[in-house]
């Protein structure tokens, strides 16, 4: 992964975090000197699909760094992983991904890893499509651990205001970066990323389940990779 | 490393503590009264019943309330009986013929009254009540004068007869009283007869309105002669029996009211009918002016399709036809005396699709109800003023759910209570004195109707409406207590509902409890949903309520689960699932008189621990209110028949950002060990 890259990823935090909408608990914190990539950064929507998984990245392998592999999706509503080995950081940088949702007023979900092998060290979460004033909307979000090797993530879409004629309206997402998750590698070995399947949720306004695929990625660090180190 | 990175390595290491609810968490919102936003669903039917209510002269303050019969001369009252058989009092009003003649310009009401009394005991001295009379006249049968005299109540005149001789036993007397009264009229009869003298319609509606020796013990048979100008027509309860063109060419129209009843009104205006059959072709008739005429077949269709329901849930209905008179907007409300119907102008115009006719089909559902409800039953003292007009109330909210498909009626009248009476002002729906209390509407018609809704839980619908038609028939033109309809109930569901009549009936208040819900393993490796109801109030309440468990793929079911604290604060209740269920909601139809606030805060889903999952509910029941903001910054009552307190996490009666804001700090929180 490239520094590039890394300040993209910044500069769309401080985009919402300008808008005062996100309220997860963690602050996405890689460090960027470059402010001019801040004023060029493009939105998480533009970047969809252009970020590629280290497992099919020819390269990754053979500078025997952690990959992280996901199976895909099929078509429909999806949510799905992807993620790349940060050397500046020193972490694992995930980025969980939303797309094909039809009229999506909120979802929810428990991320469940090996605390003996992973350790999330940040964690943001991300509006799903743009809103503002002018759209009378925003997106809510919860982000918290509950233990070691367990996130819970939820968000939804609210009015700004309230008012009794004001029903819940979904949104509609193409794909979208939902969470950032950044982790320490504790141990080499494999492991699951994954959502737990009691607690996948997504929601219609209408109060509907929304069917969705939770696809989860499996985390490999080689034998030989040099464990922990502060970024 | 940032101190932001710093605080969630922090977090990190941290296993969620339980959520010991703050000590001193605020539930609920504080009570505030507010002005009510006056386009409102809530605010049309206030106003409707609180007009209907003004025909009751207890309504008044003290000092301006009608004496009633027992006021007058206590040793002529007796106890409740049938209408066939009333206890033989020492005598009574078997009929009166009525005659009257309503000057609009002078406001000047002339009657004549040829009451036909018989008496069971010797009789020496009757006292009687009529409208205020400026003068008066009584004469025997004969013509033989009669010396009266008579006290004036606020626009009301008692009687006092000292008869020469004590009547003749079991034999009919008739004594005819002429009389004048001045009008001084007020549409919604508030401290003033119920009553109007406008240009386009006259009228006088008032269920104590005729000679008559008690308020609410002598029901009499009756006929009634309306004096109108030539090109007028008169309307009233009863069988309209033609007109007679008098000789100065003014008009009078006969009716015949073959049913002993002590309601009654007459109105007067260019009236046209529109006319339909009810069940077994029985007559309904709509009086409009003309320029309703076309509209008015709505209000036929309507009619004929609730008296239908009715007579299917309640029994037959019992009278000969039911004339439904248009009055102007100012009335405000409806007026249901026996086999007629008194309602306000614009109900007269709405038509099936548009807004305006739900607030039409509650109405005229709530005042035909009283066709069973107050009149085939009559509430047999003021404490039980909730056979008429809760179960009035009741009957028109069961009509909405089943045919408008909306239950917006019976959950605006359970908030209308929980939200808009302030204890000072509460009393018991049953209490005698209910009359008495500002929050008299919202006691009897709106939380009595919702009782009755709760009682569904308890025993079932099929049972309730069993209940209810076994009560018509056995009460059918009697006098009934909120006891006797329990002894009905009790009787046709087989199960003991004394707490339940003592709790809603004889006591005020409502059910305030923090819910908090886990999902346990049961010893066969199933699930079990466990829940702990915590109510604080002095004595906490029983009641049935429906939960609603949720599972993936859309699939549903309800459990009805007894809370039943005897005594206690906390009660737990738990019953198996036979998946792991996505949620848990209560209530969600709104069929109990509550509060509920969430024990492990924030846990809306009731899953045993807040996460992102509740953010999801919140969202759904976000925007909901009870108050709003006009845009000139005036706050306003606003009742929001999709408002769930439970979801009020910072209470302030708005489910807003504050809310979803509130949430945050508890997520992670498991719920304690119950
Ligand atoms: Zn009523």
């Amino acid at each position: 992964m490239t520094t590039t890259r890394n300040c993209r990823v910044l500069a769309d935090m401080r985009r919402v975090a300008g808008r005062a909408v996100a309220t997860a608990v963690g602050v996405w914190a890689l460090a960027c000197g470059d402010e001019s990539a801040v004023a060029a950064a493009k939105t998480a929507d533009a970047s969809a699909g252009s970020e590629v998984a280290i497992g099919t990245d020819a390269s990754a392998a053979a500078i025997a760094e952690p990959t992280l592999t996901g199976p895909g999706h099929q078509d429909g509503p999806y949510v799905e992983l992807t993620g790349t080995w940060s050397a500046e950081s020193q972490r694992v940088v995930v980025t969980v991904w939303a797309g094909d949702l039809p009229n999506l007023l909120g979802m929810a979900s428990h991320l469940t890893w090996d605390p003996a092998q992973l350790e999330l060290t940040a964690s943001q979460a991300l509006d799903l499509t743009e809103e503002s004033e002018a759209t009378g909307f925003a997106w809510r979000h919860v982000l918290k651990p509950l233990a070691a090797g367990r996130l819970t993530a939820g968000t939804a879409r609210f009015r700004t205001l309230s008012h009794p004629y004001a029903y819940p309206e979904g949104a509609k997402v193409g794909r979208s970066a939902w969470l950032k998750l950044e982790f320490l590698v504790k141990s080499a070995g494999k492991l699951t990323i994954a959502f737990d399947p009691a607690t996948q949720l997504a929601r219609k306004a209408e109060g509907e389940l929304l069917p969705v695929q939770w696809v989860g990625a499996t985390v490999e660090v080689p034998a030989g990779f040099a464990i922990g180190g502060a970024p | 490393m940032t101190r932001a990175v710093l605080l969630l390595a922090a977090l990190c290491g941290t296993v969620a503590m339980p959520a010991q609810a703050a000590p001193g968490r605020k539930l609920f919102a504080d009570f505030e009264r507010l002005p009510l936003d006056p386009e409102s669903p809530y605010a049309r039917t206030l106003a409707a019943h609180r007009a209907e209510a003004a025909h009751r002269p207890a309504q008044l303050a003290p000092s301006l309330r009608q004496p009633t019969f027992l006021d007058v001369d206590p040793s002529l009252g007796w106890s409740a009986a049938n209408f066939s058989a009333l206890g033989k009092p020492k005598w009574e009003i078997v009929h009166q013929d009525i005659t009257v003649d309503l000057n609009a310009a002078t406001s000047e009401l002339k009657t004549t009254i040829a009451a036909t009394v018989r008496a069971y005991q010797p009789t020496v001295a009757l006292s009687l009540l009529t409208m205020g009379a400026s003068s008066l006249k009584v004469e025997a049968k004969d013509g033989t004068a009669i010396k009266v005299s008579s006290n004036n109540f606020s626009g009301y005149t008692a009687i006092s007869i000292d008869l020469p001789a004590p009547l003749t036993l079991e034999t009919d007397w008739v004594f005819t009283t002429n009389a004048t009264a001045k009008l001084n009229c007020s549409p919604q009869g508030i401290g003033l007869l119920p009553c109007g003298v406008g240009g386009t319609y006259q009228w006088v509606t008032f269920h104590r309105y005729y000679l008559t020796p008690s308020a609410s013990r002598s029901p009499f048979k009756s006929t009634l002669h309306v004096v109108t100008g030539a090109t007028k027509v008169a309307a009233a309860p009863g069988i309209p029996m033609g007109s007679d063109t008098l000789a100065d060419g003014r008009k009078v129209w006969h009716f015949e009211q073959p049913e002993r009843t002590d309601n009654a009104g007459f109105a007067i205006a260019e009236y046209v009918q529109a006319t339909g059959k009810l069940v077994q072709d029985k007559p309904l008739r709509v009086f409009t002016t003309n320029k309703y005429a076309t509209s008015a077949k709505n209000m036929v269709d309507l009619a004929t399709k609730v008296v239908g329901v009715y007579s299917t849930d309640f029994g037959e209905f019992p009278w000969p036809g039911l004339n439904l008179m248009q009055l102007e907007n100012n009335f405000g409300g409806g007026y249901a005396p026996l086999s007629g119907i008194f309602m306000y102008r614009d109900v007269y115009a709405a038509s099936p699709g548009t807004g305006y006719w739900y607030a039409t089909t509650e109405l005229a559902a709530h005042e035909i109800a009283h066709q069973w409800w107050g009149n085939l039953v009559e509430p047999a003292t003021n404490g039980d003023v909730a056979l008429s007009e809760s179960l009035a109330e009741f009957s028109s909210c069961l009509y909405t759910e089943k045919y408008m498909e909306t239950r917006s009626q019976i959950i605006r009248d359970s908030l209308s209570y929980l939200y808009r009476v302030p204890a000072s002002e509460d009393m018991p729906v049953g209490a005698q004195g209910v009359y008495g209390t500002p929050s008299y509407v919202e006691i009897v018609y709106h939380k009595g109707a919702a009782v009755f809704e709760m009682l569904r839980n308890e025993i079932g619908t099929d049972n309730v409406l069993k209940a209810l038609k076994q009560f018509a028939v056995e009460y059918n033109r009697d006098y009934a207590t909120l006891d006797n309809l329990q002894a009905v109930a009790q009787n046709v569901s087989k199960k003991d509902l004394s707490w339940f009549w003592n709790q809603w009936f004889d006591k005020k208040g409502a059910i305030e409890a923090e819910v908090a819900g886990r999902l346990v393993t049961g010893a066969d490796g199933g699930y079990l949903v466990r829940l702990r109801f915590h109510q604080t109030m002095a004595k906490p309440f029983r009641f049935t309520v429906p939960v609603t468990v949720d599972y993936a793929a859309q699939k549903s079911e309800v459990k009805l689960v007894e809370v039943n604290p005897k005594g206690e604060a906390t009660t737990v209740v738990e019953f198996a699932v036979p998946a792991r269920p996505v949620r848990v909601r209560l209530d969600v139809q709104r069929s109990v008189i509550r509060k509920f606030a969430t024990g492990t805060p924030g846990d809306f889903n009731l899953s045993g621990q807040v996460d992102g999952a509740d953010l999801v509910e919140l969202a759904l029941r976000y925007g909901r209110a009870m108050r709003i903001k006009a845009k000139n910054g005036q706050e306003y009552f606003f009742s929001d028949s999709g408002w769930n307190e439970l979801y009020d996490l910072q209470p302030d009666r708005r489910i807003d950002l504050a809310d979803v804001d509130a949430l945050d700090q508890w997520v992670g929180a498991v719920a304690e060990e119950f």
